[in-house]
């Protein structure tokens, strides 16, 4: 990690933004697995067939879409810290 | 990575992209992909931000911050709504509900005519058959709030039916994708002590998934159900129609059948109390035991009712429902003391709760 990066965040947003940022979050989420599952489908067909014809037309394909299970564990990868809160927020 | 969700060999159906389970894939794959995430992270906030918020709420209560065995729902919140962890999953149930009717809602809105030509399409098909009126006129109490944040609600716009299928899958995280869900419900639904089962009736049946499972289990009976909103009832006998199963589809009040009195011999009202104010819901009850025969067995699902001393925790869940996802009869529902009012109008009553469900078996 750089210096820079350790520089303390300072302190420029409200305290009522908290609410707007985890919205912004879930959207961003929610995009960054769009890709996800659309890259692994791509890679999926590009290996199985050594071309890829029209990604726009792409239908899931069972052999190697993503199932429930790396969704749920994806999700829990990013978000499962929050369930930790607790009844306190850390503020060092 | 396994699982298909989506037919791969059939590229067909309104949206050109096949089905998923019983409803109509998405308009795009991204669009598909967008949901499925979602719903995964709805999952997560009912399989770990409830837990965690629920243990965060009773260390204060531990604490005493709550003083009363029996708060109301002020004192409740007070302490509740400024607990980090409840504020993030409440924040994260609030969105993704956006998320899901607002993802939906565009996709399917790409193929608008032809998902709307589908319902006009199926209207005079069979096996059954299905009665609307597009003039039918909506009490204010239905029309009052869109339902559970679905725009348009279930009455106002023609694909209505089809978003609260898709909406719905999301919601339950895939439960129900193929009716499993409602297949299982229906199958633990009892029969009559005279083992006379001619003729069932589904109240308030939306899609019409239990009404379909209702003709699964039984093959020889008549199987009706009946729906308030327009759209949804015409997305019932659509779908119905596409699975060919003979059910016979309707649109009624609850409150005000037009079936003859003593007709059914079982009646099945599921997720219908809690949506109705609770004079609607009680003249609902009596009016499914006019329609029922003696001996018949009328099964109301919904949630439970509030207990003392209070689950606090579920109160302030059950409220937070009620007040941020248009949920405006439930609060008042669950703290009505059903048991009483159906214990007065009924011979029996046998009551059962699994989970958040509540199930009433009342025999006429």
């Amino acid at each position: 990690m750089s210096d820079r990066a350790r520089e303390p965040l300072g302190k420029f947003a409200p305290d009522n933004i908290n609410d707007h940022i985890l919205h912004v979050i879930f959207e961003l989420a929610a995009e960054l697995w769009v890709v996800k599952r659309r890259l692994a489908e791509v890679e999926g067909a590009a290996v199985a067939n050594g071309v890829i014809t029209s990604p726009d037309a792409i239908i899931r394909d069972e052999s190697f879409a993503f199932d429930n299970a790396e969704r749920d564990a994806f999700v829990e990868r990013i978000f499962g810290s929050l369930k930790d809160i607790g009844t306190k927020l850390d503020t060092q | 990575m396994v699982a298909s969700q989506t037919s791969n060999a059939a590229k067909s159906g309104p949206t050109g992209r096949g089905f998923i389970g019983t409803m109509a894939a998405m308009s795009s794959y991204d669009d598909e992909s967008y949901l499925d995430f979602i719903e995964g992270l709805r999952m997560f906030a009912l399989r770990s931000m409830n837990p965690a918020s629920a243990r965060a709420l009773k260390s204060e209560i531990d604490a005493g911050k709550i003083k009363s065995a029996n708060p109301n729902i002020e004192e409740t919140r007070s302490v509740a709504d400024p607990i980090p962890v409840i504020g993030i999953r409440n924040r994260m149930l609030h969105s993704t509900q956006g998320q899901n009717w607002a993802g939906v809602v565009e996709s399917y809105g790409k193929n608008r005519e032809a998902l709307e030509q589908e319902l006009i399409d199926a209207e005079k098909d069979g096996p059954g058959t299905l009665r609307w009126d597009p003039n039918f006129a909506y009490p204010d109490y239905f029309t009052a709030i869109p339902y559970h944040r679905q725009p348009g609600s279930y009455h106002a716009d023609p694909l209505s039916g089809h978003v609260y299928h898709y909406g719905t899958k999301v919601f339950h995280g895939g439960s129900n994708d193929k009716d499993e869900a409602k297949i299982e419900r229906i199958s633990m639904l009892p029969e009559p002590a005279d083992g006379v089962m001619n003729k069932f009736l589904d109240v308030a049946c939306a899609i019409g998934s239990g009404t379909v499972a209702a003709k699964l289990r039984w093959p020889n009976a008549e199987i009706h159900g009946i729906e308030i909103a327009g759209p949804l009832v015409r997305y019932a006998h659509m779908r119905a129609t596409r699975l060919n199963s003979e059910v016979h589809f309707s649109q009624q009040l609850a409150e005000k059948l037009d079936f003859a009195n003593n007709t059914f011999d079982l009646i099945y009202m599921s997720t219908l109390l809690h949506e109705m104010p609770l004079a609607e819901g009680r003249t609902a009850v009596k009016e499914a035991k006019r329609v029922l025969r003696p001996g018949g067995i009328l099964v109301i699902n919904d949630m439970v009712q509030a207990t003392k001393p209070l689950n606090i925790w579920s109160d302030y869940d059950r409220y937070f429902d009620h007040r941020f996802n248009n949920e405006p009869y439930a609060y008042n529902y669950v703290h009505s003391d059903l048991d009483s009012f159906l214990n007065e109008e009924f011979k029996t009553v046998k009551n059962t709760i699994q989970g958040k469900t509540s199930t009433w078996e009342c025999v006429k």
